[in-house]
């Protein structure tokens, strides 16, 4: 099938890779469908809702912040969304006005490997930042 | 609203699985115990209230500004960490 995406133009997607979030995001519960692309040439990726073309969330694999965060995450979340060993993503937000790109480092987004379900869980055995400001270089080397 | 009134370890059930026990007061702050099942999601209102606005703000992001900030930093190169690792068994 063909999707309008906000900043891919028209793509065609393969309905087996939409991603269903059975209970949305915080804030926007009532959208559940979405596919991932990759933002080329940099380590973000696009989560597009499907039905929404307007709607296009950047995640940000945390590997690039912290090893440990995502030890972390992996502990707390392990089997959730029926997955083993899930995939581990952050969104990523700008202001502008602060010049800052920050990621939500205490609500992560949650993927089966397979890539069906996700979700966006909200971490409780420790407090992070919800608007974690991306140092610039991202990281040694990067 | 509904005001009840409640002594250490007393608590409160909601329907049948949800209990809250008041712990401990002291001062101005008190400790609550939460027994639930996994599904009920429990969270500390602020947190909440920040996470879903964070989100809101994520979910306006403009490419241009991204790349005005970030890009000239960034560029793609594999790293050896768990979850890309991850993304390769996917792909």
């Amino acid at each position: 099938m063909q999707i309008a995406t906000k900043f891919l133009g028209l793509k065609d997607i393969d309905e087996k890779k939409i991603i269903e979030f059975a209970e949305g995001i915080l804030g926007f519960p009532e959208i559940k469908r979405y596919v991932l692309f990759p933002y080329a040439e940099t380590p973000f990726l696009f989560l597009q809702a499907v039905e929404h073309t307007d709607l296009c969330f950047v995640l940000l694999d945390p590997c690039l912040i912290s090893d440990d965060y995502v030890q972390e995450v992996l502990a707390e979340t392990a089997g959730s969304f029926g997955a083993a060993e899930p995939l581990i993503y952050v969104l990523v937000s700008v202001d502008e006005e602060k010049a800052e790109v920050r990621v939500n480092l205490q609500a992560p987004i949650i993927m089966q490997a397979e890539g069906k379900t996700a979700g966006q869980t909200v971490l409780t055995k420790k407090d992070y930042p919800v608007a974690y400001v991306l140092p610039k270089p991202l990281k040694e080397g990067v | 609203m509904l005001i009840l009134t409640r002594k250490i370890n007393e608590s409160l059930m909601l329907d049948d699985d949800i209990e809250i026990k008041v712990l401990q007061v002291n001062g101005d702050q008190v400790k609550l115990g939460i027994e639930a099942p996994a599904a009920v999601k429990v969270y500390r209102r602020e947190i909440y209230l920040a996470i879903r606005e964070e989100n809101k703000r994520a979910g306006h992001i403009e490419l241009e500004v991204l790349q005005k900030l970030l890009l000239p930093n960034i560029k793609k190169e594999k790293k050896d960490c768990l979850s890309l690792k991850n993304e390769e068994k996917r792909q």
